[in-house]
């Protein structure tokens, strides 16, 4: 197969735009696309500061890695998990990437506070995925306002988009389906803008672009990730996608552009107060982040007390 | 057709691009004993399991035969990635990295 641009050999080649590319044109074709999401969508100008949301996989890596050879000003994020060997992989991937490219890169780590994420699991007696997310969300929002930047990018791709689709309109979550953009907008002046440069980026182009252009990423998965639900779409979507290149592109594209403006958030208003625990904007005396801290700790000092009788 | 070595071959079952596979395994190793001609021997990530894979001439029959989703799998051979087309050669070393991230 031979490259569509120049006719060299090919390494990658795309059905969902009928095209092959050689290493060198599909790089050039992976940033191209980046950039050309994020002016289209209005998600930042080079002015910005754009905190990237790093896991030390393949999406998050080639999205700061784009963002960074395109010149725009990033601060890289890293949330240390304290989930076994995979978050110890994962965060000497992140600091090895950032130490190469001469990036500026932040941790956070989740255990230095007794908040490890197989720690919150067995604390609240809930799935891991739930803790985890509410203090990424909440550690990402703070980290924005502390290293003074005006805009968060995540790596999520088509695919994770595309799931995420097939989960919401399959039970018609349609508070959900109003949530689900591109980029978010602040409701507080203590949060900033949420980006998703990659929304259109499928799995196996973030990978192909990693891979071509020397990014060592964790391959393996957080082990909590194995039978979630969120998968099971995927396979269904993948099945879809190899008798008809493109559904889901178009699925997510068409949602996007036509579909979403036909579900109105229902606004909350502006958070009324500000947490007691850390000062962010809150619904209640205590951010979500917060109450499940306090409830963590309640928890770990009950079960560390020593059973008193009376 | 897949291949496993019929004295030390273990019946593996695992999930790869989320398709169940039912394969043998291959249990030869780098010190194992030489391959027969046209097997290709495939690693997949980041599960770590090890196959032979004979009579596949293209990546596209070496997918066939393992019952993956063309588009879930990196395959990678060397520093090269290889597109559904690209022949296969015998003693190839072919890694098939998937793709997915789930959570
Ligand atoms: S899969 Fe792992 S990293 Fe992802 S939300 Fe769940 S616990 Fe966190
Ligand atoms: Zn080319
Ligand atoms: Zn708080």
């Amino acid at each position: 197969m031979k490259c569509t641009r120049c006719r060299k050999p090919a390494e990658v080649k795309l059905r969902a735009h009928n095209s092959a590319f050689c290493r060198a044109c599909y790089v050039v074709f992976f940033r191209r696309r980046v950039v050309r999401t994020i002016e289209k969508q209005k998600m930042f100008d080079g002015d910005a500061r754009v905190l990237v949301a790093v896991s030390g996989g393949k999406d998050s890596l080639a999205l700061w890695d784009v963002l960074a050879e395109e010149g725009y000003q990033t601060v890289g994020f890293h949330l240390a998990l304290g989930i076994g060997a995979y978050s110890g992989r994962s965060l000497e991937k992140t600091e090895e990437f950032a130490r190469a490219r001469g990036l500026e890169l932040r941790t956070h780590t989740l255990a230095d506070e007794g908040l490890a994420v197989p720690d919150m699991m067995v604390a609240t007696n809930r799935p891991a995925c739930a803790a985890c997310g509410t203090a990424k969300r909440h550690y990402f929002d703070s980290a924005a306002l502390e290293y003074d930047c005006n805009v968060i990018a995540t790596g999520h791709n088509l695919d994770d988009e595309a799931a995420r689709l097939l989960g919401n309109v399959l039970r018609w979550q349609t508070d959900h389906l109003a949530r689900q953009r591109p980029v978010m907008q602040p409701t507080h002046e203590k949060f900033v803008r949420k980006v998703k440069p990659l929304y259109l980026t499928s799995e196996l182009e973030t990978a192909s672009f990693a891979f071509l252009s020397g990014i060592e990423y964790v391959v393996e998965e957080c082990p909590n990730a194995a039978g979630a639900t969120q998968l099971t779409y995927k396979a269904l979507l993948d099945q879809l996608e190899s008798t008809s290149p493109g559904s889901k592109l178009s699925f997510v594209n068409e949602f996007v552009t036509r579909g979403s403006a036909g579900f109105l958030a229902k606004e909350r208003g502006a958070a009324p107060s500000t947490c007691g625990g850390c000062g962010m904007p809150s619904f209640g005396e205590l951010c979500s982040f917060c109450s499940l801290r306090a409830e963590i700790q309640r928890k770990q000092a009950s079960a560390s007390a020593p059973a008193s009788r009376s | 057709m897949l291949r496993g070595r019929a004295s030390s071959a273990t019946d593996a079952s695992f999930v790869i691009g989320r398709v169940e596979i039912k394969a043998r395994r291959f249990a030869g190793g780098p010190t194992g004993p030489l391959l027969p001609p046209g097997v290709v021997k495939v690693v997949l990530t980041p599960q770590g399991r090890e196959f032979e894979v004979e009579r596949a001439k293209r990546v596209a029959d070496l997918l066939q035969q393992l019952d993956i989703t063309p588009g879930t799998v990196l395959v990678i051979r060397g520093d090269q990635l290889l597109t559904e087309d690209a022949r296969l050669s015998t003693s190839d070393e072919i890694e098939l990295r998937s793709v997915v991230s789930g959570g």
